[in-house]
C-alpha cells in the first residue's frame, strides 16, 4: 500500500510530461501572423507551462505536508481487482459492440458482469440481461426513435 | 427451466436484432419498397444544414411512394466523418447523405479524403450567397462608398467571419482581392448568430455572411445589406443588388446538397431527382424555407454536380 | 389587454396537451445521460408543423425546461449528471441523497430550485428583457474572455480535495478543448492525423465517462461482496419544509439572477451558469464546510441557475432575433416556420404573441414543477433497486448515451477510456468538475483571448481598457486566490492555537 505522497510524485511526473508534450506539440505552429493573433501554438504551450509549474508545486506540497505523507491509498485489494476485471470487460464490450452490435453485446455484458459481481443464479442473470436489453430498446428505439449500434455486417 | 429461459432469451434477442433492420432482406419490388433510406447529415441536430435537410426530406417523402427517410446526424470531425461515410456506403440508394460547401474547401486544406467526384448529387435545397451586411448607422450605403471607406481606413475596418478559412472568411478575402483593399478579419467561430450580435453591439463594422441570418434585423432597420455575391437577386431581398450587377463577378455561396454514393444505379437516381424536381412546384415547400428566411434553390442533378465542381475549382485556386 | 389575448392564445386544450407532453418527454430526455436538450428539441421539431400558432413552440418550451430539470434527477440519485448543466448538482445532491439518506429532501430542493429559477427568469423576461438585451450586446471579445476566465477561476473553490490538483485537471480540460480545427487560424491541432478528432473531442462521452462510468466502478468497489441493506427512505413530504426554504431563499434569488444574465449573453449556457451559481452560493455561505457533503444551498444553487438560463436565453432571441444557445436556435426556427419573426419588430407589431410566449415559458416551468414534485416518490424508488440490477443497467445506459449523442462508435471507446481515467483520478483526489469546466470554457477562453488581440492589433491593454472586462478579471483573480488565502489563514489560526 503506497502513500498519497508516493502517488503524488507519480502524478507530478505524468503531468510534467503532459505539459512538456503540450509545448513540444505546439512548437511548429506559426507564432506571429501579423494580425495581432499570437498564433494557434500560444495557448496550448502556455497551458503546458502552467501545468509544469503546478506539478512542481504539487511535488513541493507533498513533501511538506504531513497530512499527505501519512495518507494511504490502496489500489490492490480484492475489490480493486474486481474493478480492474470490469474495466477489461468494458473494453471488450466496446469491441464487441463495434463488431456484433449493441443488442447482443449488452446482453452478454450484463450476464458476464453479474457473474463477476458474484451472482450465481443463472436464470436471474439471463432474465436481468434480457430485461435491460428490452427496456433500452423500448426507450431508445421505440419511444425516442434513436439508433442503437448495429453489427458490423449489417451497417 | 434454465434452458427454457435461455431459449426465450435467444428468441427475443433475435426478434429485436432483426426488427432493428426493419423489414430487411432483398425484395423484388422496385426502389424504394421495403427498406428505410438512411440519410447521413454531417452536421448537428438543429443547425441550418440539418433543418433544411429534414425539411427537404419531409417533402421528398410525399412524392415517392413507400419511401421512408431516416435522418442520422454525424457531426464528428467537422462533418468530414459523415461525408466519408456516405461516400463509402453501399451504392444501392438506401444510404444517402448531405454534403456541404466544406466538401469543396476541405480537400485543398488536407482535411478531407473525399471530393465532389465521390458523389452523385440529387439536389441542393439551399445555396446561401455571401452578403455584405453593415450596421444601419454605418456611414456608407453603397458598394462604392464602402470600398472608398475601406481604402481610407486601410486595414482598420473590422469584418466579422465565421472562422478563419471558413466560407465567409473566403468571401471577405475575395472581396479584398477584387477591390485591392485591406480589412481586418475578426473570427466568430460559433457562426452567424454571434456575428450578428457583434454587428448590433457595434463591435465590428461589417460582415460577409448569409443574409437569412439577419432577416429580422433588416426588416427592423437595424442593419443594411449592401450587396450579395449571388448570380441573381434574392427573392427575399429584391431591393439588394448583386456584386455582378455592379460590375464585379463574385459568386460565393454556402450550399448543402442531398447526394448518393458515386455508383448508385441510374434508375434510382432518376426517381430521386424527379421527386426533387417535383417538390419545387409545391408552394408549401417554398413556404417552409421562405418562412425561415431562406431562399430555396432549384438546383437538381447535373446542375448540382456542376455547381459542386465549379466551387471545388474555385477554392482549389484560392486555398 | 395583450395579456388577455395571450391567455386566450395559450389556454387552448391542444396547446396545454402539447406543453404537458413536451415537459414529460423533456424530463425523460434530461434524465438519460447522453440525450441532450438540443437533440430532444430537434427530434420533436417536426411535430410542431402539426400546430398552427404557438402550440408547437409551447411543446418545445416544455422539452427545454423539462430537460434542464431532468438532468438533476440522475445527478442526485446516481451521481451521474443527465445533462452537462447538472454536473454541479452532483457535488451536494448525491451526498445528501445517498450518504445522508435523504433523497426526497434533495430532490425536493432541486425541484424547488429549478422551479424558482425558471419562474424568476420568465418574469424577468416579461419585465426587463429589452434592457437586459442591450447590456448583453455590450459583450465583445474581451468581455467574453474575462467571463471565461472567471468561470475557470471557480475551480479552486469547487475542488474539495486538493486545490492544486483541481487546477491541474482544469488545465487538462482546457487542453482537450484545443483539439481539432482551430477556428481562429484554420489550422488542425493535435488530431494525430485522425478525421475523428478534427471537429474537436466530443464533450458528452467524456462527461458520461468521467461522471457516470467512473462512478459505477467506484460503486462496484464499495458494494462488492457486501449484502445490500434495504434503505428505509421515509418521505413525509415532497415539498421542502419551510425551514429549508428559508435557508436557501437568498441563494435561490442570487442564482436565478446569475442564471438569467448568463442565459442572455449569447454563446453561454446552463453548464456555465450552474457552476458559477454553485461557486457563488459557497462563497456567500456562512458554513462553507457543509459544501461537498450535502449542503442544501449546493443543490438549489446550480438548479436555480441552470433553469434560469431558459428565460435568459429567450431575451436576445425574442428582442434581437439572436439565439442565446443551441436550443433557442432551434426554437427560433420553429417560430419562423409559424410566421413569427423574432426581433425588434415583434415587440412593435405582435405584442399578443410576445405575451403568449412569455406566458408559455412561465407555464412550462410551472408544469415542470408540478411534474417534479408529484414524481419525487417514484424517482426515489431507484435507490432501493438492488445494485446487481442497477449497475448493469447504468453500464448499458452509459454506452447507449455515449453513442446516441453523435451516432459514433468511437465515442464509446472515448467514454470508457475517460471512465477508467476518471476512476484513478478520483482515487488521487482530482475533481471531475474541474476537468469539465476546463472543457466547457476552453474554446470560449482561447478564441476570445486571441480574437481580442486581433481586434486590438496585438495590444494587451485591451483587457484593461474595457471596464466590464477589467471588473470581471479582477473578480476572477479574487475568486482564484480566495480559497487559498482562507485556507492559509485557517492554518495560521490553528497553529496559534496549538502553540
Amino acid at each position: 500500500m503506497k502513500s498519497m505522497c508516493w502517488w503524488n510524485v507519480v502524478v507530478s511526473a505524468v503531468f510534467t510530461l503532459l505539459g512538456i508534450s503540450f509545448i513540444l506539440l505546439s512548437r511548429n505552429f506559426p507564432v506571429d501572423l501579423g494580425t495581432g493573433d499570437p498564433g494557434s501554438g500560444f495557448w496550448p504551450s502556455m497551458l503546458g507551462m502552467i501545468l509544469i509549474f503546478l506539478s512542481v508545486l504539487l511535488l513541493i506540497e507533498s513533501f511538506f505536508s504531513r497530512h499527505i505523507r501519512e495518507k494511504k491509498i490502496d489500489l490492490s485489494s480484492h475489490e480493486h481487482k474486481i474493478v480492474y476485471i470490469v474495466m477489461g470487460v468494458s473494453v471488450l464490450f466496446c469491441i464487441s459492440t463495434y463488431l456484433l452490435g449493441f443488442i447482443f453485446s449488452s446482453f452478454m455484458f450484463t450476464y458476464i458482469f453479474m457473474s463477476i459481481y458474484g451472482i450465481t443464479n443463472r436464470k436471474e442473470k439471463i432474465l436481468t440481461a434480457l430485461g435491460i436489453v428490452v427496456l433500452l430498446y423500448v426507450v431508445f428505439t421505440l419511444m425516442l426513435n434513436t439508433a442503437l449500434p448495429l453489427p458490423i455486417f449489417l451497417r | 427451466m434454465i434452458k427454457k429461459t435461455l431459449i426465450a432469451a435467444v428468441v427475443i434477442l433475435t426478434i429485436l436484432s432483426t426488427s432493428m433492420l426493419f423489414a430487411s432482406g432483398q425484395s423484388d419490388k422496385p426502389y424504394p419498397q421495403g427498406k428505410d433510406v438512411k440519410v447521413i447529415i454531417p452536421k448537428g441536430a438543429g443547425g441550418g444544414t440539418d433543418t433544411s435537410a429534414r425539411g427537404m426530406l419531409q417533402f421528398l417523402g410525399k412524392k415517392i411512394e413507400g419511401i421512408n427517410f431516416v435522418p442520422v446526424n454525424k457531426p464528428d470531425g467537422g462533418g468530414v466523418t459523415g461525408m466519408v461515410e456516405t461516400a463509402n456506403a453501399d451504392a444501392d440508394g438506401y444510404t444517402l447523405g448531405m454534403v456541404t460547401v466544406e466538401l469543396a474547401m476541405f480537400p485543398h486544406q488536407g482535411k478531407s479524403p473525399v471530393t465532389y467526384e465521390d458523389f452523385a448529387p440529387i439536389a441542393a435545397p439551399i445555396a446561401a450567397p455571401a452578403a455584405l451586411i453593415v450596421p444601419a448607422d454605418a456611414p456608407y450605403d453603397t458598394l462604392d462608398e464602402f470600398v472608398a471607406y475601406c481604402k481610407e481606413n486601410s486595414g482598420k475596418l473590422q469584418v466579422g467571419n465565421s472562422g478563419m478559412g471558413a466560407i465567409w472568411h473566403i468571401a471577405a478575402m475575395k472581396f479584398e482581392e477584387e477591390f485591392d483593399v485591406k480589412v481586418k478579419h475578426v473570427p466568430y467561430p460559433n457562426g452567424t448568430a454571434d456575428i450578428v450580435a457583434a454587428l448590433l453591439g457595434g463591435h465590428i463594422d461589417a460582415t460577409f455572411a448569409d443574409p437569412s441570418g439577419v432577416k429580422g434585423q433588416y426588416e427592423a432597420g437595424q442593419v443594411k445589406i449592401i450587396a450579395t455575391m449571388s448570380a441573381e437577386r434574392s427573392n427575399l431581398y429584391p431591393d439588394v443588388p448583386t456584386f455582378k450587377e455592379l460590375g464585379h463577378d463574385l459568386t460565393i455561396r454556402a450550399w448543402a446538397a442531398l447526394v448518393a454514393p458515386k455508383d448508385t444505379p441510374a434508375d434510382v437516381l432518376q426517381i430521386l431527382r424527379d421527386a426533387a424536381d417535383a417538390i419545387y412546384d409545391d408552394p408549401e415547400y417554398i413556404q417552409y424555407f421562405v418562412k425561415q428566411g431562406i431562399d430555396p434553390t432549384h438546383i437538381v442533378g447535373d446542375d448540382c454536380y456542376e455547381m459542386m465542381k465549379q466551387d471545388h475549382e474555385l477554392y482549389e485556386q484560392m486555398l | 389587454m395583450y395579456v388577455i389575448e395571450a391567455f386566450v392564445q395559450v389556454f387552448q386544450p391542444m396547446n396545454i396537451i402539447g406543453l404537458v407532453f413536451g415537459t414529460g418527454i423533456g424530463i425523460l430526455i434530461g434524465a438519460l445521460p447522453g440525450l441532450s436538450v438540443n437533440m430532444g428539441i430537434a427530434l420533436l421539431f417536426p411535430l410542431t408543423f402539426a400546430y398552427t400558432g404557438i402550440g408547437g413552440i409551447l411543446m418545445l418550451m416544455g422539452i427545454y425546461c423539462g430537460a434542464i430539470y431532468g438532468g438533476s434527477i440522475s445527478a442526485i440519485l446516481l451521481n451521474t449528471p443527465g445533462t452537462p448543466a447538472s454536473a454541479a448538482t452532483t457535488l451536494d445532491g448525491y451526498p445528501l441523497a445517498i450518504k445522508q439518506n435523504q433523497p426526497g429532501r434533495a430532490l425536493g430542493l432541486s425541484t424547488l430550485g429549478s422551479l424558482f429559477g425558471g419562474v424568476f427568469s420568465a418574469i424577468t423576461l416579461m419585465l426587463i428583457s429589452p434592457l437586459l438585451a442591450k447590456v448583453a450586446l455590450k459583450f465583445s471579445k474581451p468581455e467574453f474572455f474575462a467571463l471565461a476566465i472567471f468561470g475557470i477561476s471557480i475551480i479552486t473553490s469547487l475542488s474539495s480535495g486538493s486545490v492544486l490538483k483541481g487546477l491541474m485537471g482544469g488545465i487538462l480540460g482546457l487542453f482537450l478543448a484545443t483539439i481539432g480545427i482551430d477556428a481562429m487560424s484554420g489550422e488542425i491541432r493535435f488530431t494525430f492525423g485522425t478525421i475523428y478528432l478534427m471537429g474537436g473531442i466530443s464533450f458528452i462521452p467524456i462527461l458520461i465517462g468521467l461522471f457516470a462510468f467512473s462512478q459505477i466502478l467506484l460503486t462496484i468497489e464499495e458494494s462488492y461482496g457486501k449484502p445490500q441493506q434495504k434503505k428505509v427512505v421515509k418521505i413525509d413530504r415532497s415539498f421542502p419544509s419551510l425551514k429549508d426554504i428559508k435557508k436557501v431563499l437568498s441563494t435561490l434569488i442570487r442564482s436565478s439572477f446569475i442564471g438569467t444574465f448568463i442565459g442572455c449573453v449569447p454563446g453561454t449556457g446552463g453548464d456555465i451558469a450552474s457552476f458559477i451559481s454553485y461557486d457563488q452560493a459557497k462563497k456567500w455561505s456562512k458554513h462553507k464546510e457543509e459544501f461537498g457533503n450535502g449542503a442544501l444551498e449546493g443543490i438549489c444553487a446550480p438548479e436555480a441557475g441552470n433553469n434560469a438560463v431558459s428565460g435568459g436565453a429567450f431575451i436576445p432571441m425574442l428582442t434581437l432575433g439572436i439565439p442565446g444557445d443551441g436550443a433557442t436556435a432551434i426554437m427560433l426556427g420553429a417560430l419562423l416556420v409559424q410566421g413569427i419573426q423574432p426581433g425588434p419588430l415583434l415587440f412593435k407589431e405582435q405584442m399578443p404573441t410576445v405575451y403568449s410566449l412569455f406566458l408559455g415559458l412561465l407555464i412550462a416551468n410551472i408544469v415542470m414543477g408540478i411534474f417534479g414534485f408529484s414524481l419525487i416518490r417514484l424517482f426515489v424508488k431507484v435507490i432501493n433497486v438492488p445494485k446487481k440490477y442497477l449497475l448493469p443497467l447504468i453500464f448499458s445506459l452509459t454506452f447507449v448515451g455515449a453513442y446516441a449523442y453523435n451516432n459514433s462508435l468511437t465515442d464509446i471507446f472515448i467514454m470508457v477510456g475517460f471512465g477508467i481515467l476518471g476512476y484513478f483520478l478520483n482515487k488521487f483526489e482530482f475533481s471531475m468538475s474541474a476537468i469539465i469546466i476546463g472543457i466547457i470554457l476552453g474554446k470560449l477562453a482561447e478564441a476570445n483571448f486571441r480574437g481580442s488581440l486581433i481586434m486590438s492589433d496585438g495590444d494587451m491593454m485591451v483587457f484593461i481598457q474595457h471596464p466590464i472586462c477589467l471588473t470581471l478579471l479582477i473578480v476572477a483573480v479574487l475568486s482564484l486566490i480566495s480559497p487559498l488565502l482562507s485556507s492559509a489563514f485557517k492554518r495560521m489560526k490553528n497553529r496559534e492555537k496549538t502553540v
